[in-house]
Order: C-alpha cells, then sequence, then structure tokens
C-alpha cells in the first residue's frame, strides 16, 4: 500500500530519469517550497526537490563554510557527485542564505541549461508584497516561456494549479486521518507520502495518494497506541529518523516542517489573474521563520496544529546550525510550555548518530509519561 | 624597515572619532533634550525620518562594536551569557547576541541602554528581521519594518525596476505611517535636505576610495573604519558632509606629498569581511611589515551608486565621481537612497559579481593579495566568500583565510592567525621579521 510512496523517496533519481524518458519532458530542481511549482508544471516540466544524500561527504567544503547548515551542504554535494545529472535546470527563490549560497554553488559548479533565481519578499503579510511577487512570478514564467518555447496560456495554468491543489488536498485528508488514537497511519509512512509528493509528478501521485486513502481505513496493522507527539523543524529527508524516533515508543501524528506540511498546508485560491493567484498561495502559506517577522503568524499556527492533533509533547528537529529556525524555538518552547505542551530539541546533522537519537528520544517520551501521569 | 615615504597624521580620523561617539552616546541623553530616540539596524534609510523632526538613532551594528570595544570582554561575555541563558544558540549573528544581551541587560558601554520611542528596521540579510522583531517585541513601542533585499543574483548589478518600486513604495508608506502613528506634520524640505547630504557624503567617500589607489596609499584600514561607518549611520547631516569633504581634501593633500599611511608601505593588500574588534592588533601586525591593508569590498563598495555602472552591468571603478545625480527633489532622494540600498545588497550576496568587483578593484588598488575572514559571526557577509577566494586564487591572486567571530573572542585563535598571516605575508615577498 505505502510501497510506492517509499520507493520514489528512496530511487528518487530513477523516477525521474524514468519519467524524462515515458514523457520527453524536462526536470528542474528548485532548492527550496517557495518556488512556485505550478508555473514549471504548466510548462510540461517536472519539479522536483533537491535533497541530501545523508552520507558522509567531503564534496562541499570547500565551496560552503562549515558555519552553514548541513543540509544546505548536502544538496549541493549530492549535485557535485553527479547524482541530479539528468536535471535540465535548477530554480531557487529568495528563502534563507544558506540555500542561496548552495544554488550560486550550483550555478557555477554545475552549470545547467536553465537556471532561474526568484525574487521573494522577505515580508510576505506587508500590503506591498503581492504586487512585488507578482512582477517576479511573471518575470519566471516569461522566461520559462522563452527557455521552453511554450506560451502559458491559463489552461495550462489552470490544470496545474487544479493538479497541485489536488494534491494538497488529499494530503490533508491523510493529515485528518491522523488524529484518531491510534492513527491509522505512522508518521514515518506520512513522511514518505509527502517527500515523494515532493518529488514525484503530482497527478501520479494523487491517483496513487486517493487509492491510499481509500484503502487506509481497512488496514490490517495500523501502528499500536503510543505517545502522540508534534515534530517541528525545517527540513527532514530521512524515513530513518522517523521510524527512530516512532521505535523509542511515539507517535508523530502531524508536523510543521517545509518537507512536510508547511509544503502543502494551503492552496491556490483562484483569482482572474493566474500568476497573481499561485503569487498569493506562497504569500499566505505557513510561513518559514524568516518570513514570519510582521505578524507571528507561526507561533499560534504551531500551537493550533499541537491542539488539533492532541499532542503530547513537541519535538524539535533543529539541522545544526539553521539559524531561521534557531530564532524561532525560544519562543516556540516559551509559548508551548506556557500551554502545557513540553518540548525538546534534538539536532540533525548530515549522518545520523543513531544511539544518541534513540535515547534522547526515549528520555523525553519518558518525560512526557510522566508530565501525563 | 626603513621609511619610504613621509607620513602626517590625519586630521579628520579625530573628527570621525568624535562624530562616532557623539551619534552613540547621544542615543543617552536625546530624549532629555527634546529629540525623539529611534533605534534600528544600521543601513535602515534613516533619512526618512528627518521629516519628522529632529531624532538620535541608535544603530545596531556600531553599539555592538562600542560593547566590545569600549564595554570590554567582560561586559561583551555577559552580554553573550544572558542571550545563551534564554535559548538563543551561539551560531546566530555575534551582533545581535551582543546587542540582545546589551538590551536584556539594560547596560551599555557609557550607561543604561536608553529607551526609545520607536523601532524603524530593514530586513535584508536573514538575521536584520527577527533581530529586531524581537527588540520591538521588547520594548512595545511603535514599529517599522521595511524590506532591502535586493531579488537576483546575475552576476550584474542590475536592478529590476519592479524591485526598486518596492522599495521606494514601502518608504512612502513609512513616511504615512509616521504621520500616522506620531501625529505630526512631515518636513519633505528636510527629507529631501538629508537625502542630498547622504548623496554627497557617499561622493566624497567615493572620491576618498579612488585616491587610495594612490601609491603610497594616503589611509590605511583603521583609517578607513570612522568613515565608512559614518556613511552608513548619519549620511544624511549636514556635518557628516562637512567631515567627508574635510577628508577627500585632506586624502587630496596626502596624495600630491606623497603622504603615506603607511611610512614603510611595500606591500599592499585588501582585507575581506569585517575586522575582529577585540583584535584589531591584527592589523597593527601587518602593518608594521610594510603592508597596508588598503580596505575591502564591503568598504569600497558604497561608492557606486553615485558613479555610473558599466553598460554591462558590471562594476569599474570609475573617476572622477558622477555628481550629477545629487536629488533636486525628495523623489529622487528616495530613488537614490533605494539605488543604494539595492546595490550594497547586491554586492555583498551575489557571488559572482563580488567576485567581480574585486578582482578589478584588486587591480586597479594594485593589490598583491587578499585577507579572507571567514567570520562564524555574521553568515550574510560569508556567502560566497569561499567562492570569491577559490574564483581569485584561480586567477593567481595570493589569499589568506583567517576563520573567527567578529564580536565573540571566544573563538579567536591568535598563533593559527599569526602561521596564516606569516605564510601569507612570505607568499606576496614580504621579508620576514627579525624577531
Ligand atoms: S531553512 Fe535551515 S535547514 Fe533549511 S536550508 Fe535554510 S538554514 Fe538550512
Ligand atoms: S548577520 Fe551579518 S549582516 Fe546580518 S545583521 Fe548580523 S552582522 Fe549584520
Amino acid at each position: 500500500m505505502l510501497e510506492y510512496f517509499v520507493d520514489i523517496v528512496e530511487h528518487r533519481h530513477e523516477y525521474a530519469r524514468d519519467w524524462k524518458e515515458r514523457t520527453g519532458g524536462k526536470v528542474i530542481g528548485f532548492f527550496c517550497t517557495y518556488v512556485p511549482e505550478e508555473i514549471m508544471y504548466a510548462a510540461g516540466i517536472l519539479p522536483v526537490r533537491i535533497l541530501g544524500g545523508m552520507e558522509p561527504q567531503d564534496y562541499s567544503e570547500s565551496h560552503i563554510l562549515g558555519m552553514y547548515c548541513p543540509f544546505c551542504r548536502d544538496c549541493l554535494a549530492e549535485g557535485l557527485k553527479g547524482r541530479y545529472d539528468y536535471l535540465d535546470g535548477v530554480v531557487q527563490t529568495r528563502s534563507c542564505q544558506h540555500m542561496l549560497q548552495a544554488f550560486q554553488s550550483w550555478t557555477i559548479h554545475i552549470p545547467l541549461p536553465y537556471s532561474y533565481f526568484m525574487g521573494m519578499p522577505s515580508l510576505v503579510q506587508a500590503d506591498r508584497a503581492p504586487t512585488f511577487m507578482r512582477a517576479e512570478t511573471g518575470d519566471f514564467a516569461r522566461s520559462l516561456e522563452a527557455w521552453t518555447g511554450k506560451t502559458l496560456r491559463d489552461e495550462d495554468l489552470d490544470r496545474a494549479i487544479e493538479t497541485y491543489n489536488t494534491n494538497r488536498r488529499l494530503l490533508r485528508k491523510l493529515y485528518e486521518l491522523r488524529k484518531a488514537d491510534p492513527p491509522i497511519i505512522s508518521g514515518t509512512e506520512v513522511a514518505a507520502v509527502v517527500l515523494s509528493s515532493c518529488i514525484s509528478d503530482k497527478a501520479e501521485h494523487s491517483r496513487k495518494l486517493e487509492e491510499l486513502l481509500e484503502a487506509l481505513p481497512r488496514r490490517s496493522d495500523p501502528p499500536s497506541s503510543a505517545t502522540r507527539i508534534m515534530v517541528v523543524g525545517s527540513e527532514n529527508q530521512s524515513l530513518e529518523l522517523f521510524r527512530l524516533i516512532e521505535d523509542a515508543g511515539a507517535n508523530i501524528v502531524v508536523d510543521e516542517m517545509c518537507t512536510g506540511s508547511r509544503y502543502f498546508w494551503n492552496e491556490v485560491v483562484p483569482q482572474e489573474d493566474r500568476l497573481s493567484a499561485i503569487a498569493q498561495r506562497y504569500l499566505d502559506r505557513p510561513p518559514c521563520p524568516l518570513k514570519d517577522v510582521l505578524e507571528r503568524k507561526r507561533l499560534e499556527h504551531v500551537l493550533n496544529m499541537a491542539r488539533d492533533f492532541n499532542v503530547a509533547g513537541v519535538l524539535f528537529l533543529q539541522q545544526k546550525f539553521c539559524t531561521p529556525h534557531e530564532f524561532d524555538i525560544p519562543a516556540l518552547a516559551e509559548l508551548l510550555k506556557e500551554n502545557a505542551i513540553p518540548t525538546y530539541a534534538l539536532e540533525l546533522d548530515v549522518t545520523m548518530h543513531e544511539g544518541s537519537i534513540r535515547t534522547r528520544t526515549e528520555a523525553f517520551l519518558e518525560m512526557l509519561q510522566l508530565e501525563l501521569v | 624597515m626603513s621609511d619610504l615615504y613621509k607620513t602626517e597624521r590625519l586630521e579628520a580620523y579625530d573628527w570621525g572619532k568624535e562624530l562616532r561617539l557623539k551619534h552613540l552616546k547621544g542615543t543617552g541623553t536625546a530624549r532629555d533634550e527634546g529629540r525623539f530616540l529611534a533605534i534600528g539596524n544600521m543601513n535602515f534609510p534613516k533619512e526618512l525620518l528627518i521629516g519628522l523632526g529632529d531624532f538620535e538613532y541608535l544603530a545596531g551594528e556600531p553599539w555592538s562594536v562600542s560593547i566590545n570595544h569600549e564595554g570590554g570582554p567582560e561586559l561583551t561575555a555577559q552580554c553573550l551569557e544572558e542571550v545563551e541563558k534564554r535559548g538563543y544558540s551561539r551560531d546566530l549573528c555575534g551582533y545581535m547576541r551582543v546587542y540582545w544581551g546589551s538590551m536584556f541587560l539594560g547596560r551599555g558601554a557609557w550607561g543604561p541602554f536608553p529607551t526609545p520611542d520607536l523601532v524603524t528596521f530593514q530586513a535584508d540579510c536573514d538575521s536584520r528581521g527577527k533581530w529586531y522583531q524581537k527588540v520591538s517585541e521588547h520594548w512595545g513601542v511603535p514599529w517599522y519594518c521595511v524590506e532591502g533585499t535586493h531579488h537576483s543574483v546575475d552576476g550584474t548589478t542590475k536592478t529590476k525596476e519592479h524591485a526598486l518600486q518596492y522599495l521606494l513604495d514601502q518608504y512612502t508608506d513609512f513616511i504615512e505611517w509616521l504621520k500616522v502613528t506620531f501625529h505630526k506634520e512631515y518636513d519633505y524640505g528636510k527629507l529631501l535636505e538629508g537625502t542630498a547630504n547622504a548623496f554627497r557624503s557617499r561622493a566624497y567617500w567615493g572620491e576618498v576610495v579612488q585616491l587610495q589607489r594612490a601609491i603610497p596609499g594616503p589611509l590605511d584600514y583603521k583609517l578607513l573604519l570612522p568613515f565608512y561607518m559614518a556613511i552608513e549611520y548619519y549620511a544624511y547631516e549636514d556635518e557628516c558632509v562637512a567631515m567627508m569633504k574635510a577628508l577627500r581634501d585632506e586624502v587630496k593633500y596626502r596624495v600630491e606629498n606623497q603622504i603615506a599611511a603607511v611610512p614603510n608601505e611595500r606591500f599592499r593588500v585588501f582585507h575581506e569581511g569585517l575586522a575582529p574588534w577585540y583584535a584589531l592588533y591584527l592589523f597593527t601586525y601587518i602593518r608594521q611589515r610594510g603592508v597596508n591593508i588598503l580596505g575591502g569590498s564591503h568598504n569600497y563598495n558604497f561608492l557606486l551608486p553615485v558613479q555610473k555602472p558599466t553598460e554591462d552591468g558590471s562594476f569599474a571603478p570609475e573617476d572622477p565621481v558622477n555628481w550629477d545625480g545629487v536629488p533636486k527633489t525628495w523623489q529622487e532622494g528616495i530613488r537614490f537612497r533605494a539605488m543604494h540600498q539595492l546595490y550594497v545588497e547586491k554586492v555583498i550576496s551575489d557571488t559572482r559579481l563580488r567576485t567581480n568587483v574585486l578582482r578589478v578593484s584588486q587591480q586597479a588598488w594594485k593589490a598583491q593579495g587578499i585577507i579572507f575572514m571567514y567570520d562564524r559571526g555574521c553568515e550574510f557577509f560569508n556567502i560566497g566568500q569561499t567562492e570569491v577566494k577559490a574564483a581569485l586564487q584561480k586567477e593567481g591572486v595570493t589569499t589568506m583565510v583567517y576563520e573567527t567571530n567578529r564580536v565573540d573572542s571566544a573563538e579567536w585563535a591568535w598563533p593559527q592567525v599569526q602561521d596564516a598571516c606569516d605564510s601569507f605575508l612570505e607568499s606576496i615577498g614580504v621579508p620576514q621579521m627579525v624577531s
């Protein structure tokens, strides 16, 4: 039932190569979930999120300083190792400086037929942001048109928006199922579904996801009851990490991560001008900490999720040196504490120290058990 | 090592230092003297505040340097500790941690941390938005944030018109917000004066930087410091314009009369990155060996917006400075300010552009090598630092690297830095020092 999704995660490059062969289309790698994928999809392109390989590596050391997060260095390393040799292009938008550096190093050392950097407001909630974002979205669309030779018509954009919205809707449905206790699907399995969505054709993904949603209620081997926790952070590309956490005695029932719910939580709301609609979706999405400046929407969003999914505690999955998230963790921890939700931070590096993750997770879960008693 | 040139004290230097102290200490007395106190990051477009009346501005970055420099290691350590105690990571921006610590403790280098009337900030590097989000929450006074990010990394100095307009709209929105929030008339004439002053200060700075191409260099790294800070901090003031003009005149005189900053100048190098403020003896160590540290792209890049970029959008040092652009209306004034912001931001974050800027500057200023500081206290200045270094090294430029944190001396390892310095100096041909 879930093999399809796990297989894509574990054989992501084979999937993309196969897709290219099957469709004759182009594949573009993107570095951050603020890149409006719908526009690429409308142009017949498969957008795939660039992820790291989680192997010890020294490929990126001479390009990115050690004070930058391991995730951005790992992504670049995968490119330098040639794992993404099927890409026709790369795209990045203004998100964090770490990824800005990874993108620039990529374009210097791995030249591809197409590369594009799209502007993106930091103050997503500002009155002036939509106009600027619309202009940048328009420039990106024109650049893709020039490169592919294909004019983006409203029908193309509508098709892409609908395909993406459908996938988002289905993922939200999947998350709803996690509210049951015990949930019908484990956090590790959900992670496979969401991660595979970031790197595969949404139409194909949605078909399989519909089948999964249909089959899940009849599932004979659901997860057993365990401590319900939420994970919060930036990227996690490893199913193994989730497995370790859940094996320690937890059910991960919800997340606020950019390889998780932040990726798909909101839809494009239709507008006459399709590009404005797409632009607005990215401004309105649950913000990354860096984009959450004018109002602190993120804190409330995390708290509401923790309540809605009835979690006993929150585990921060903190990529080492990820400054965006380091800014928010103290404020989040304080707010959750005020609301009687204990927290704990696990620091992530390129490679995992399984023993330490297990021990620390167990200690956190024990503490949660005591709290419950 | 015998002297090759005569040297003289730089009169304007004292003015530069005095003006810095006047502003930093003035933050403590401003409100009693009937001026309002705004606090925020240094490169916030402070010109926009002028129309509201007399003010003092507490700029975060020089405030942190003052904790480090005048407050001393003990106060710095207390500040850093306070921030860590509140759960913030040591990886975060060094300036911000020192500043937050000072704010949480309520202590600065010369007395209490002053209470502001408003907080204004510009989100550009990843830290500034979150830095002052916390500051505004701490003080609970009116606050406003504009964005100053550059949105392209195409290797050129080009700026999209809508990106410029985005900043301009925010500037005018901010002015409207000031009027409504403080129920005051806004003086657009003052705004024009301020923006024209900022242009003039930067244009004089442009000339000074061009004059620094002379051999011997009329200035060295230490002598540049109060001025390059001045044009980011209070360039909009009459006094700053007067000081920069005096500096330009004095530097011109020094060039015409071969008056050197380093009397035994035999070698010239650039320094990329800000200084480790607690270890400025590094610069003396290098200077003593007859090496003039001429500055770096962060000191110099401020000159370009008052000059004409080349046709292809790349960088070339221009001489003379283009004085035609002095704003005649406040609209032109804020446009110049926005262009300046986008340019400065772009040179730092666009790796290809900075490589180009540095390549051209290194040749034009006849620098034999480049020292790169990998600053663990500032991610922003480190964007592309390794790539720029590698690209220039490949082209035959001699380079040196040292890693530290500009404000946290716990990360300073002088023996290693000294070793790196010695081999770098040797490789550009500086004779070994006889101990
Ligand atoms: S958000 Fe954090 S973990 Fe992700 S790329 Fe940026 S710094 Fe790295
Ligand atoms: S990260 Fe660097 S550029 Fe940004 S505020 Fe800190 S010191 Fe300044």
